[in-house]
């Protein structure tokens, strides 16, 4: 999913024209310097990061002075929280905030709406906001080809009790929220908190967006914050540029199959017969020797990296898919790749015998049907 | 009665001269299907399988009846042929290409409900009824004509479970693929509506998954309107949690979207839910006894 980092969801806000502190990306504490003295201290170091949480994991910190920068940038450089890595920081001019408040925009995609929220309660969980006091929080829906212009947002802005320039500036960021989810292929832009400053000007003081990854092609701002990304998860980083689908899970049963749901089944049959799957991989269309290579040396480095694999699952619904070739291509794979755990397979398609007998012959485990082919995986792995 | 398509609609095909559009063109003229015509851009004239091709559905609808589209087309230019459908008042489009781009798809589906056109997906892997017609991808072999109605979200899970029900002599009328992305046509209430109204669907078997709200919409559904027997089977019970919307998703979703949550409300709506696959075919034939 597109989730941006805090700089990349601000450089969109600044493409849409939604106000912003004056702010520097650096990759490095050499670069945070020369922020700092160009924008002018005080400052705050914030580090950019997928994950929620970071004032209290200690990546947000305001600085006064060079000596405090120095102390910090390093340290927030080389935080994590959970498994994510921060990437860079940005260095943002501090400033007096009055009042917090919260706004964010949604496509829903059910009924083809946007849904704005807005709230007099900023930088909290929006969620308990709603809980406790229904009465501060706005929810409006529109459709998507709605005329959303300046008198709705004043309405909108209006029945939270806005009035005056604090009324002007909050329609005028509806309306470029509106506009920049229809233009930027954006599914979501919240922003908590919307702050007021000291002087009564609104500006977003955090960002968080998603984008569509199926429209990356077309916007060359989300290319460029794509390639400078540290993958996190360099083996994540891999299975995208395989075009499979992957995800990381914590047992010894590693699994391929085609298809996300039947691959999602597959996993879920794995826990439901008391095994441990390793992993959720879908090979995509079509099970070519090199789209099994690929997928196989990715569950090899999960074994590799975390917990031994202690027999690969193979499961696929061709249909039209012929089971020789696809036997072949498996066998093929597991000798150029030297996997040595026990193979299970489990083949539907056309030429479905010779499929199976390709596999009896090489010693694997060959099954037509999905349930056996699972409970021996994980006999197999509970065996060992 | 037919639901959406049967053995006499004439099917177009957007993108016949792709490897997929040509490929999957031999495997749906196998099946029975009618296809008529194909489009590609600048490819008008030639033939794909026996099928003509022209370079635009206004070309093809000169001498050809159609009623029903299929699109093969790669995703950038999806959106573009589900609207050329559209203009052309295509009743029933059928959009297989993967990776649409949620904001052209979420377009495309709103302009067609206004034409009241139907379209099926974008991601979706078809639509079959078993006399005779398939608009897509779906393996041929593993249907059987019978009297239950099959729709999913997953083509592979869907698959697996129409193979069972099949090799159970539980054949189907139509199977419904309504796509696995976000933004789609056809979704699970109105595919119940058509099996409820159609006289030959004696059961509805509902394939499922993770994520959205299709599922809680069919358990409303079901509860007020629907008087025949549904399975249904969700896929992703062991999916770890993470890839959701932020706050704003979950304040609108209010805490739905799990495995756990989804089945809860289908079992509150009286729909059996088989934890395996393989108990969806016992499950459909108690109800039906």
């Amino acid at each position: 999913m597109g989730l941006l980092l805090e700089f990349e969801g601000k450089k969109v806000f600044q493409k849409a024209g939604i106000p912003l502190l004056p702010g520097k990306v650096a990759k490095n504490l050499k670069e945070a310097l020369a922020a700092a003295d160009e924008l002018g201290y005080p400052v705050v170091v914030k580090g950019q990061i997928l994950h929620g949480g970071r004032g209290k994991a200690g990546l947000i910190k305001v600085v006064k002075d060079k000596k405090e920068l120095e102390k910090v940038t390093p340290k927030i450089l080389k935080g994590t929280i959970k498994d994510m890595k921060v990437q860079n920081v940005l260095v943002e001019k501090a400033a007096k905030i009055v009042n917090e408040l919260y706004i964010s925009s949604m496509f829903d995609t059910y009924s083809r709406e946007i849904i704005f929220i807005m709230s007099t309660e900023g930088g909290v969980d929006i969620e308990a906001v709603a809980e406790e006091t229904p009465e501060k929080v706005r929810k409006e829906r529109f459709p998507i080809d709605f005329a959303f212009k300046s008198d709705t947002a004043k309405d909108l802005a209006k029945s939270l009790g806005f009035k005056g320039d604090e009324l002007n500036q909050l329609s005028d960021i509806l309306v470029k929220m509106w506009e920049a989810m229809h233009t930027m292929d954006l599914q979501l832009v919240e922003i908590n908190p919307l702050a007021e400053l000291d002087g009564g000007k609104i500006i977003a003081l955090d960002s968080k967006v998603i984008i569509d990854d199926n429209a990356i092609y077309r916007n060359p701002l989300y290319q460029e914050f794509m390639n400078e990304r540290i993958p996190d998860d360099p083996l994540e980083d891999k299975a995208a540029s395989f075009d499979v689908a992957f995800v990381r899970l914590d047992g010894d049963i590693g699994i391929i199959g085609n298809g996300a749901g039947l691959v999602m089944g597959t996993v879920d049959l794995i826990a439901e017969f008391g095994g441990r799957p390793a992993n959720f991989l879908d090979v995509g269309g079509g099970a070519s020797t090199e789209r099994v290579l690929n997928a196989l040396s990715i569950v090899k480095a999960v074994g590799e990296e975390g917990e031994p694999i202690d027999v690969l699952l193979v499961n696929i619904f061709g249909g039209i898919t012929r089971c020789d070739d696809v036997a072949k291509a498996v066998i093929e794979v597991r000798d150029k790749l030297g996997l040595k755990m026990p193979f299970v397979v489990r083949l539907v398609g056309t030429k479905q015998k010779e499929g199976m007998a390709i596999l009896d012959k090489a010693g694997m485990n060959a099954f037509t049907e999905m349930e056996p082919a699972v409970k021996r995986a994980v006999e197999i792995a509970k065996s060992k | 009665m037919k639901i959406l398509v049967d053995k006499d609609t004439n099917v177009l095909v957007q993108g016949i001269t792709g490897n997929q559009g040509t490929f999957h063109t031999e495997a749906m003229l196998a099946f029975g299907t009618k296809v008529v015509a194909g489009v590609t851009p600048k490819r008008g004239g030639q033939e794909v399988h026996g099928v003509p091709v022209y370079n635009t559905i206004k070309d093809a609808k000169e001498k050809h009846k159609i009623d029903a589209t299929v699109i093969f087309v790669p995703a950038k230019f999806a959106g573009g042929a589900i609207n050329e459908a559209i203009d052309n008042d295509i009743p029933i489009v059928v959009c297989i290409t993967e990776h649409v781009p949620v904001w052209d798809a979420a377009r495309a589906v709103k302009r067609a409900k206004e034409k009241g056109i139907t379209i099926l997906g974008p991601n979706t892997p078809g639509l079959v009824s078993t006399d005779g017609c398939k608009l897509g991808i779906m393996p041929n072999s593993i249907f059987k004509p019978g009297p239950v109605g099959v729709i999913a979200r997953s083509g592979t899970l869907s698959y697996e479970v129409i193979w069972n029900l099949t090799n159970d002599e539980l054949g189907q009328t139509t199977c419904v693929g309504i796509g696995g992305d976000p933004s789609h046509g056809l979704g699970f209430v109105e595919g119940l509506e058509m099996f409820e109204k159609d006289p030959n669907t004696k059961a509805i078997v509902l394939i499922g998954e993770i994520g959205g709200s299709e599922e809680e919409h069919a358990a409303e559904y079901i509860k007020e309107h629907v008087t025949k027997p549904v399975v249904a089977f969700i896929g992703g019970r062991q999916a770890p949690p993470g890839k959701k919307m932020g706050h704003a998703g979950a304040i609108v979703s209010g805490g739905k979207g799990t495995a756990a949550s989804k089945i809860k409300v289908l079992e509150e709506a009286g729909v059996g839910v088989a934890r395996l696959l393989s108990e969806v075919p016992e499950l459909v034939k108690k109800k039906l006894s």
